[in-house]
Order: C-alpha cells, then sequence, then structure tokens
C-alpha cells in the first residue's frame, strides 16, 4: 500500500512538472493548453490519490475520491473552454511542425457555429 | 387618569386618525374632537391637584443617566393644558369642516394630534429630556402641518424655514438644557431645579445657560431677530395657523421662560436681553401689522406684537409683570384664536382674505360676525371684555418697573394704539362698510366652524365681565408656580382711575387715529419695503444660498461618479491616519520575521501577480492577475494554519473574478486600459505608498509581543461554553454572535442600496443568453447542485470543522452566480424563485429569531442554547443549537448579498 501511495505521488509530481515545462516550451496554445489540462487531471489526481493511500483515513480517502471525481468532471470542461474560445477568436495561430515552411503563418479558420 | 395616558392617548390617536378619516370622512372631526374635549374636562376636574406644587408622575427611563419620564401638572402647566385642549378640541371640530373633501385630511389629523400630544406632553413634562423631547416633536409636526399644502413651493420653503430655525434652536436648548442640569447638581428634574430657587445663576455657566436657553426660546416663539418665519407660517391651513401658531407651539417659548423666570430670571443679562427682544418684537408686529392686507398676515403679525409684550413682561420679572403676562397669555388666545377661526370661515365662505376686496361681511356671515366684533373688542383692550382687564394690567406692570422711564410706557401704548388700529381693520373692513366683491357668494359657514369662534369670543366677554371665575382657579395657581410664593389675585374691570386707565384712553384715542387714516398709514409704510434687504429673513436667505452653493461644491468636488477619485480619497485618508499613528508611536522597531522556502515562494508569487495586475493593459488579464494575488494571500493562509480564512479568502477572490467579469462582459467598456502617464503616476504612487503602510504596520505589530490572553481564553472555553472546536465559527455565531448581527445588517442594507441604486439604470440591459457550449451547460448542470450540497455540508459542520454560515454562503451563490452565466438569466429567474431581498430579510429575521430563543428562555439576548438528540447506538448524537440557526441566518443574508449585487446586474 505504501509503496504503492510513494509511486502515486511521484508520478503525480512527475505530470505536473512535465505540465509546467510544457506550459513553457510548448509552441503554440491548443498545446501548451493540453499540457496544463494534464497538470489538473492526472498530476493533481495522482498526488490525492497517493495521499489517501498514505494516510489510510477512511474520511481522508472519502474526500480525496471526491476532489479528484470534481477534477476530472471540471477541468476537461475548462480547457474546451478555452479551446473552444481561442478557435473562435480569429486570427489565430497554429502550430504547423518544427521544419514547416510556413511557421507562423496566420491560418483563417471559417467561424463555425457548433452547437 | 394619569398625565402619562393623557398624553399617550392623543399620540394613540394620531395614529388611528387616518383610518377614523377613512372610515366616515365626514364625522371623523367630531369623533377626534372628542377627546381633547375629555382631557379637557379631566383637567378642570383635576384643578384641585394643580394648586401649590402640583403632582409628579414619574416612570423610569434611563436610570443610568438620571432621566426619568416625569410629568408634573402645577398651575403654569395646567393654564398651558388647558389651552391646548380646549382649544385643540374647538380646531379639531373646526378642521373636519374647513378641511372637507381634502384626500390628505387623515394626514392632516395624525400631524395635528401627534403635536396636540406633543404641546400636551411639552407643558407637564419634569424632566429637562422629556421636555427636549416633546419640544422637538412640536417642532417637527409644526413642520408637516405648513407643509401641509405640499405641492405648492411657498408651503414647503416656509416649513422648511420654520423647521431650520425652530430646530436649530432646538438644537441650542438642548445645550442649555444639559448645562443647566450640571448647575443644578446633575438633576434633570425640572421642579428640583425651580426648587433650588436660583442657585444657578451663581454658577460660573449661568451666561451660557441664559444664552442657550433664550436661543431656544427666542426662536421657538418667533422672537425678534428670529420672528421672520412666524409670518411665513401662515401658509399652513388656516385652523394650523389658529392653533399652533397663535395659541399654543409659539408659546412653548414662553413657558420656558415662564417655567424658568424663578431659575434664572431676575438677573440683569435676564431683564435686558428679554426686554430687548420682546420689546423689538412687540414694536416690529404692531407696525408691520398696519402694513398688510391679507387678514392671517395681519394677525401673525398681530401675534408677534403679543408673544413679544409676553417676553417683555417675563423679563421685568416681578409679581405684577408676572400677573399680566398670564392674564395676557389667555386673553390673546381667546381673542386671537377667535379672530383667526373667523378669517378661515370668511376665506372658507367668500374665498379671499384681502380686506381691501371684503366689506360688508355681517349681513352673510352674521354669527361669526358676531363673534368677531367681540374678539375684536378684546384685542382692541375695551371694556367690558377680558382684554381691557390684560391692558390695564399690561401698562401697570410696565409703569411700576421702574417709575422713572417713561419709554417702556410710551412704546407701549404706541403699540397698544396700533393693535387698536389693526383689530379694527380686522373687523371693521371684512364685516362692516360696503359689501366687496367676493370671489365666492358668500354665507353662513355650517355649525362646526362658526361654533369655536362663537365659544372663545364668548369665554372672553365671559371672563371680562365675571373675571374671578378665572382669577383664583386658574390665573392664581399659575402665578404662584412661576412665582414659587402665593399671591393674591384680584381681577376687576374697574380698578378706580390710575395711570393706568389714562394710558387707555390715550390708546384709544391714538388708536381711533390710527385706524382713520390707516389707508395712507399703509402706504407709507409700503415705501419702506426696500427695508427687508437688510432684515433678518434676507440674511437667513442669503445663508441658505450660501449653504447651498458650498454643500453643492463640495459634491462637485468629493461625488465625482469616479469610482478611481472615491478610492483615492479613501485610501489617502488611511495613509493619513496610520501614518500619523506611525509618528505618534515614535517610529517602529522592524524585525523581518523568518520565512521558509515556501513563504518566500508564495511571496514572490503573490507580488508578481500584484506587479502584473499594474502592468498589463487588457482589462481581463489584469483581473486574473488580481487573482493571482489574491490566491497568493490565501495560500499564505493555508501555510499558517488558518483554514477558514483561507477558504473565505478563496472564495472571495473567485467570486469578485466572475462578479467583475460578468460586469466587464456587460458594460460595453474598452477592453485595454489606457490613461495619461499622469494620472498612473499618482495612482501607482498612492498605491505603492498604502502598500508600503500596510507593510510597516504589519510588521510594527507583529514584532512586538504577543499578548495572547483573549485567544487563550476562546481556546479554553471554545468547547466546554460553546460545544464547538472551531473557534474562528464559535466567536462569530456565538462569543461575538452580536457583533455578526450588526455585520449582517450592515451587509442586508448595502445590498438593498446596491439594488435601488442599479436597478433602474440597468432596466434597460437585455437578458443573458444561455452560453452557447453545450458540454459547458451539461456539466454546469451537475456541478451547480454538488456546489449547493457542499455548501449545505459546510454550514453544518461549521461549529467544528472549517466552513460556516459565512462560507456555506460564498460558496452557494457562487454556485447561483455560475447557474446564471452559464445557463442565463431567464433560467435562473425560473429556478430562483425569491428575489435577494426576500432572503436578506429571511436571514435576518432568523438570526434575530435565534437570538430570541434564548431571550425567552431567561438567558441574554443571543445566548447558545443546544439539545443533544440521541441517534441509534453507533452514532455520536445529534447536537442542535441556536447558533447552528444563527448561522443559518448569515448564510442567507451572504447569499442574498452576493445575488443582489450580481443579479442586479443581470436582471434576474
Amino acid at each position: 500500500m505504501t509503496s504503492a501511495g510513494v509511486i502515486c505521488m511521484i508520478a503525480g509530481a512527475f505530470f505536473v512538472a512535465v505540465a509546467a515545462l510544457g506550459v513553457l516550451r510548448m509552441p503554440d496554445l491548443y498545446t501548451r493548453m493540453h499540457a496544463a489540462t494534464k497538470a489538473g487531471t492526472l498530476g493533481a489526481g495522482l498526488l490525492l490519490v497517493g495521499a489517501a493511500l498514505l494516510l489510510r483515513d477512511p474520511w481522508v480517502t472519502a474526500r480525496a475520491v471526491l476532489t479528484v471525481a470534481f477534477i476530472v468532471l471540471t477541468v476537461p470542461v475548462a480547457s474546451h473552454l478555452i479551446a473552444r474560445a481561442a478557435h473562435r477568436s480569429t486570427p489565430f495561430e497554429i502550430w504547423q511542425g518544427p521544419n514547416s515552411s510556413k511557421r507562423g503563418a496566420v491560418n483563417r479558420f471559417p467561424q463555425d457555429n457548433e452547437q | 387618569m394619569s398625565l402619562v395616558w393623557t398624553v399617550l392617548l392623543l399620540f394613540v390617536a394620531a395614529a388611528v386618525a387616518p383610518a377614523i378619516v377613512r372610515l366616515n370622512p365626514r364625522a371623523a372631526g367630531r369623533i377626534l374632537a372628542l377627546l381633547p374635549a375629555g382631557i379637557f374636562v379631566s383637567l378642570l376636574a383635576r384643578m384641585p391637584d394643580a394648586r401649590d406644587h402640583g403632582v409628579v408622575e414619574r416612570i423610569t427611563w434611563v436610570p443610568s443617566l438620571n432621566i426619568e419620564f416625569a410629568l408634573h401638572l402645577d398651575g403654569l402647566s395646567l393654564l398651558f393644558a388647558l389651552l391646548i385642549c380646549g382649544f385643540g378640541a374647538v380646531v379639531t371640530l373646526y378642521a373636519g369642516r374647513y378641511l372637507a373633501g381634502n384626500p390628505h385630511l387623515g394626514r392632516f389629523y395624525l400631524a395635528f394630534l401627534l403635536f396636540m400630544g406633543a404641546m400636551l406632553g411639552l407643558v407637564v413634562a419634569d424632566d429637562l429630556i422629556v421636555l427636549f423631547v416633546f419640544w422637538e416633536l412640536t417642532s417637527i409636526s409644526s413642520f408637516l402641518l405648513i407643509g401641509f399644502d405640499h405641492e405648492r413651493e411657498a408651503s414647503r420653503k416656509a416649513a422648511l424655514q420654520a423647521l431650520l430655525v425652530t430646530g436649530g434652536g432646538g438644537l441650542a436648548l438642548l445645550a442649555g438644557l444639559l448645562l443647566l442640569a450640571g448647575a443644578s447638581g446633575g438633576t434633570f428634574s425640572l421642579s428640583e431645579i425651580v426648587a433650588l430657587n436660583g442657585v444657578v445663576r451663581e454658577h460660573g455657566a449661568y451666561p451660557a445657560i441664559l444664552a442657550l436657553v433664550l436661543l431656544g426660546a427666542f426662536t421657538k416663539s418667533a422672537q425678534f431677530p428670529f420672528h421672520f418665519w412666524l409670518p411665513n407660517a401662515m401658509a399652513a391651513p388656516t385652523p394650523v395657523s389658529a392653533y399652533l401658531h397663535s395659541a399654543t407651539m409659539v408659546k412653548a417659548g414662553i413657558y420656558l421662560l415662564a417655567r424658568l423666570d424663578s431659575t434664572l430670571g431676575d438677573t440683569i443679562a435676564w431683564s435686558w436681553s428679554l426686554s430687548l427682544a420682546g420689546g423689538a418684537t412687540m414694536l416690529l408686529g404692531a407696525v408691520v401689522a398696519l402694513r398688510q392686507t391679507d387678514l392671517k398676515r395681519i394677525l401673525a403679525y398681530s401675534t408677534l406684537t403679543a408673544l413679544g409684550t409676553l417676553t417683555l413682561l417675563l423679563g421685568l420679572s416681578f409679581e405684577d409683570s408676572i400677573k399680566a403676562a398670564v392674564v395676557f397669555l389667555i386673553v390673546h388666545s381667546l381673542y386671537k384664536g377667535a379672530l383667526f377661526l373667523a378669517a378661515g370661515n370668511v376665506d372658507h365662505e367668500a374665498g379671499s382674505r384681502d380686506v381691501l376686496t371684503l366689506g360688508g361681511l355681517r349681513r352673510a356671515l352674521p354669527l361669526t360676525a358676531a363673534a368677531a366684533v367681540v374678539a375684536g373688542l378684546s384685542m382692541a383692550g375695551l371694556p367690558p371684555l377680558f382684554g381691557f382687564i390684560a391692558k390695564e394690567l399690561t401698562y401697570k406692570a410696565k409703569l411700576g418697573f421702574e417709575a422713572s422711564s417713561y419709554l417702556l410706557p410710551a412704546v407701549a401704548v404706541l403699540v397698544n394704539a396700533f393693535t387698536f388700529a389693526a383689530a379694527a381693520v380686522i373687523v371693521l373692513r371684512t364685516f362692516f362698510g360696503r359689501t366687496g366683491k367676493t370671489p365666492r357668494t358668500p354665507h353662513e359657514a355650517p355649525l362646526e366652524m362658526w361654533l369655536g369662534t362663537v365659544l372663545l369670543a364668548g369665554a372672553g366677554l365671559m371672563f371680562g365681565v365675571l373675571p374671578a371665575i378665572v382669577s383664583d382657579t386658574i390665573v392664581g395657581p399659575a402665578v404662584f408656580a412661576v412665582l414659587g410664593r402665593p399671591m393674591t389675585i384680584k381681577l376687576t374691570l374697574w380698578y378706580g382711575p390710575n395711570l393706568a386707565l389714562l394710558l387707555s384712553v390715550l390708546t384709544v384715542v391714538l388708536g381711533l387715529v390710527t385706524y382713520l387714516r390707516w389707508d395712507s398709514v399703509r402706504l407709507t409704510l409700503s415705501r419702506l419695503d426696500g427695508i427687508h434687504r437688510f432684515g433678518a429673513e434676507a440674511a437667513y436667505d442669503r445663508l441658505m444660498g450660501r449653504l447651498v452653493r458650498t454643500a453643492a461644491g463640495v459634491t462637485r468636488l468629493l461625488q465625482t461618479g469616479d469610482l478611481r477619485h472615491y478610492l483615492i480619497w479613501a485610501v489617502g485618508l488611511l495613509l493619513a491616519l496610520g501614518a500619523a499613528a506611525l509618528v505618534r508611536a515614535g517610529g517602529i522597531h522592524l524585525a523581518v520575521p523568518a520565512a521558509d522556502y515556501v513563504e518566500w515562494a508564495l511571496a514572490l508569487a503573490t507580488v508578481g501577480g500584484a506587479v502584473g495586475t499594474a502592468l498589463v493593459r487588457s482589462r481581463v488579464a489584469a483581473l486574473l492577475s488580481l487573482a493571482v494575488a489574491g490566491t497568493g494571500v490565501a495560500l499564505f493562509f493555508v501555510v499558517l494554519g488558518a483554514p477558514d480564512l483561507a477558504l473565505t479568502q478563496f472564495l472571495i477572490e473567485t467570486l469578485t473574478l466572475l462578479l467583475a467579469v460578468a460586469v466587464l462582459t456587460r458594460l460595453r467598456t474598452a477592453s485595454q486600459r489606457g490613461g495619461e502617464s499622469g494620472r498612473r503616476l499618482v495612482h501607482g504612487t498612492v498605491a505603492i505608498m498604502a502598500g508600503v503602510l500596510m507593510t510597516l504596520l504589519t510588521l510594527a505589530v507583529t514584532s512586538g509581543p504577543f499578548e495572547s490572553v483573549v485567544a487563550d481564553f476562546y481556546a479554553r472555553a471554545s468547547v466546554p461554553s460553546a460545544f464547538g472546536r472551531n473557534i474562528v465559527n464559535v466567536i462569530l455565531v456565538d462569543f461575538r454572535a452580536m457583533d455578526t448581527l450588526g455585520e449582517i445588517t450592515v451587509l442586508a442594507v448595502a445590498a438593498i442600496g446596491a439594488i435601488a441604486l442599479l436597478r433602474f439604470p440597468l432596466e434597460q440591459l437585455p437578458d443573458r443568453e444561455p452560453y452557447d457550449s453545450l458540454v459547458l451547460r451539461m456539466t454546469s448542470r451537475i456541478v451547480v447542485p454538488l456546489l449547493l450540497l457542499l455548501a449545505g455540508f459546510l454550514l453544518l459542520r461549521g461549529h467544528n470543522a472549517p466552513g460556516g454560515g459565512f462560507i456555506a454562503g460564498l460558496l452557494a451563490s457562487g454556485a447561483v452566480v455560475l447557474h446564471v452565466l452559464v445557463q442565463g438569466t431567464a433560467s435562473a429567474r425560473r429556478i430562483v424563485r425569491v428575489s435577494p431581498e426576500w432572503l436578506l430579510a429571511a436571514g435576518l429575521a432568523i438570526a434575530v429569531l435565534s437570538g430570541l430563543v434564548a431571550a425567552f428562555a431567561g438567558s441574554p439576548f443571543l445566548t447558545g442554547l443546544w439539545v443533544s438528540i440521541d441517534l441509534p447506538a453507533g452514532l455520536a448524537p445529534l447536537k442542535l443549537g441556536t447558533p447552528l440557526l444563527f448561522d443559518t441566518g448569515v448564510f442567507l443574508v451572504v447569499v442574498g448579498f452576493v445575488l443582489s449585487i450580481f443579479l442586479v446586474t443581470e436582471r434576474a
């Protein structure tokens, strides 16, 4: 149990660190958003699970589970909204790959009316 | 019937008067007049009580300040009380017909009976504070009555003028009465102060007491130079003018002077102030009355003459003058009341009050005319009327005061001659001579309206013929009460040939001459109208004009409508106060506290957020940066072990952000911030200085030794006496629940203010549409109920673990705000059916109720009471208590507050 908890904690910390790096290094909004969302769901989620495993208190476990459920429920929605906002505000840039000659070019997407 | 009940009954009558008028507008006057008439009779029955030193009734009111609700009936009080109730009955009856059909008759009787109760309370009050309270009440009801015809600007202006003049004097009076009580050894009892018999005269504060009390009395009784409000007060309906502004309220100052004559009187300062003010008022009233052609204005100025005469007589302050004052007071009330009511009849029936257009009305209004003739003879001071006796006594008093000086009698003759002429103008020009062209065809007034006139004039005649009726029963006890020693009163029409009689003959001759040449006198006087520019009223107008201009200037300076200016003022003041505190403390000892790397990291994040807020140009980005700073602070609370504070801070940050963004998206302001660099420099300087000051203060406070007595007490007492382990919550809902109650009341008031300010301008905004993301809308359907559930959980557990009504309220309102933003205004309106105002009211009511539970159980208000309910085996017993109820009230007020601020901008 303890070792599982420790592994969860380390994995959670790793994901948060990688997410932070990603937010700094990723080239455009979508990729950065992708990294940040991982920090929320995977990173914080694993940290909470680890805490529950290590403390072994039913009260803490219950709250950790509820919190993870809440995070899993809400964080993707938040990133969905960010992506949606970015997608809708024109003009915007999308990364075309490290070797793309069109790097930094402006792409216009038609205004979609998805519901 | 006790005095307290008598006074109270009039206030009750005032409260129910509008209902009576609504039920039966025609008979309301007759019904309501029964009360003062009954009190009048009961007072007559109590006449023996009022002899000697009278009777005092006391009810404890504010024992810690030595203030009692004490009422006192002696000769002087009885005299005034009889005038108030007798006259009151007559005028109540009169007004029912005079104002018949007026849609505001109920309101009129409300203010009128309120005045009557206050006036009666004033003259029977034995406690200085009680006297003052009633004194102010008469000013307020007088304001309401003068402004009764509130759609006319002149009425409003006159009402305000009377209120400001008498109210300003009232403030001076309060100061004077407090000083008087201090100089009398701390007693507020009038009868005790009077019994001290002039000790106050030797006291060092005597000049101040005298000046302040006289200021109060002179403004109330319209003495020069405060006289100008009285003629303007004639804007009131005639019954009011007759009652308040000739017979009762304006005599309140006279009453006070008479009451304090033995305490403050008989000094050179007293005599000179009263004689000069009274003499000036008397002369001014007599002269200006001849300039007027409006019946009511003639009467108003002649009332000034009478008030001046009374003040003068009281100023002379010896036996004959007091006797003359008491008799003249009765006489004046009778004839002036009768004439005012007669003028009202004329105005009502003929439609005009201008003596130049009136004439020959004796044929159309025979009864009114007869009464007016009798009253006019009394005013003129002719035998066999009571007015003659009064005038003889007045002359005698003035001759007796200082035999060597002939100035006083000479002025008196002049004034009386003018009064004679004014009486002749009123009676002869109106009722005799050729019939004038009046707007209406005149006929006799109805019974209710001529009865009063006839009764009052008849009383003047009866007392004149048979003065013995009043001499021992009323005049004697009143003079005794003023002088404090018994005095034989013998009133008669014929004192034998003496100098006073000679002066009377001279008066009549002079008066006749003046009347015969009235038209040219009036024209001569009207040429002097320009003098008003230098008068007291012009000074009042200039003062008021300057006041309004100054207020407008200050408003323009401070109330710019720009929040940034308000913040600069508020923060600037805080800076000045804080800096002053630091300077007074003589510098501070700075010790930078030790901090570990977590705290440094948090500090860095917080500072970064603040700097970002100042620098970024996008408004939304600035708000987010601000939220970073706030979250940093909240994390500090977590690190320092204050979960309640941290929770609150997090929720406040979230809500602030939500509200600000919601407002930004609704108001179409530029998304980029701009502004000249000069303004940014000022704002930056103020902000940085405020930050530096707060840092210094925090360091100064935390570097001193920490006194933990209070904290230790709460930590020790929380569980045993309040059954709660969360000390923050226990303090909020139990130990200091009264403070919390005050705070949520302020919250509720602020929210209602916001609703009142914002509802109207925002009514034009369209509804917020549902957010067009299906994912978000579906998620919010799950998240919002979860948040509300969590809020309920935090509320319930708050007493023992982080949470409580405040935090739960913030969370719940956050959930509702989220719902509105996502699902749109219309959906929120369907779900939240109660308005925020109701939440506020319900929350406050529950909080107060939870405190009352303890009060009914015999403990102090807001004491926590607990019951323990045993649950099935294995579960801890459920403990429920009034603090939980109180916390629910806090919860509702917080939700109501946030929702009023937010939903008003959303029009939900």
